[in-house]
């Protein structure tokens, strides 16, 4: 065997290796927490989800193995309104609308939502606007939104809400939560 | 010498790769964003077992959502077998519905407006009042259930293939 051909060998050799692991980091379940039973996350009668806002954004996620699921409530504050929201695009989207009226933004489209309604779309940017005075929805997202959400205890800001917002008006969230610095 | 060589290589990263893809399923397209269905309304649901079993699905590129219905028939209601096919996460609409995990000795009794999730783990489940709707999400997608929009016999899905034979 030549050297020419035993380099080319080589490097075929290094390429099947290395192209499973590369497939299994990006499906994106090396970071995922270890999940071996049910869980019930959820009760529409107590949704029990974090307040971010008083009277604006309450809002809880909760990590699966190759999904993430979260609920959010809207609830528009007196003269403020709702809280602004800002576009965010984290993976394939399966949105359940309990409670209201929502409109769902795209770059070329818009679902409006009505209460009951299931959506689904790919990994598209978009933003989302609570048409009425409250608005309670889940979403289950894939691949796992872990480093947009990360653990189920961090405090992360909520999806869909302006970060500059919520520093504003003095939100617990993210290292705010964490520091104590607020 | 070189180019067999060479086509031996490629032959050597192709073919895993093929067969990955293959174990993966059918390519479901990506019909961009719709509103699937609401679960306010069940009248929409295909009926699978005369005025028993009633199931809707939709397939994304790599995850199914379904709206189940269950009526008990005389006989009570449609059974099926101990099933394992990714993680799941399911919305009770209405009724209350138990879902049994063998493995992990783990019973959980779910009622309307609960939102419960498992990962890829086998379990079966039965329904506890005269009627359940159930919205329920996988992630990988339900090849077994075929192409959207297809008729689901006995063949086509493996929860009820059983009982069905029978």
């Amino acid at each position: 065997m030549s050297a020419r051909t035993g380099g080319l060998l080589s490097v075929w050799v290094v390429l099947i290796l290395i192209a499973p692991v590369g497939y299994a980091q990006s499906a994106g379940t090396l970071e995922s927490p270890p999940l071996d039973r049910p869980e019930v996350f959820f009760d529409v009668a107590k949704p029990d989800l974090t307040v971010i806002v008083p009277g604006q954004v309450a809002f809880r996620h909760w990590q699966g193995t190759v999904s993430t699921a979260a609920a959010l409530q809207l609830t528009k504050k007196g003269s403020a309104g709702h809280a602004p929201t800002v576009a965010e695009q984290y993976g394939g989207v399966q949105m359940h609308l309990l409670k209201g009226k929502l409109r769902v933004i795209f770059e070329h489209q818009e679902l409006l939502l009505k209460s009951g309604d299931v959506a689904s779309w790919g990994d598209l940017r978009h933003r989302i606007q609570c048409e009425v005075k409250e608005c309670l929805l889940t979403i289950i997202s894939n691949p796992v939104a872990w480093r947009r959400l990360g653990p189920e205890d961090s405090g992360p800001v909520p999806l869909y809400m302006d970060p500059d917002y919520l520093r504003k008006v003095g939100a617990h969230v993210g290292t705010e939560k964490q520091g104590g610095t607020k | 010498m070189l180019k067999h060589k060479f086509l031996l290589g490629l032959a050597a990263l192709l073919i895993p790769t093929m067969s990955a893809l293959a174990e993966e399923g059918p390519p479901w397209p990506d019909k961009g964003p719709r509103i699937l269905f609401n679960t306010n309304d069940v009248s929409k649901i295909p009926e699978v077992v005369p005025k028993t079993f009633y199931l809707g699905y939709w397939h994304s590129p790599t995850t199914t959502v379904v709206y189940n219905r269950w009526i008990a028939g005389p006989k009570g209601h449609l059974l099926g077998d101990e099933s394992i096919h990714g993680e799941e996460y399911g919305y009770l609409v209405k009724g209350r519905l138990a879902f049994i995990f063998e493995e992990s000795r783990h019973t959980v009794v779910v009622d309307a407006g609960q939102f419960i999730h498992w990962p890829n783990i086998a379990h079966w489940g039965t329904c506890m009042t005269k009627e359940c709707v159930l919205y329920a999400f996988f992630v990988p997608t339900r090849d077994d259930y075929g192409p959207e929009g297809k008729k689901m016999t006995s063949k086509s899905n493996v929860w009820i293939s059983a009982e069905q034979g029978k």
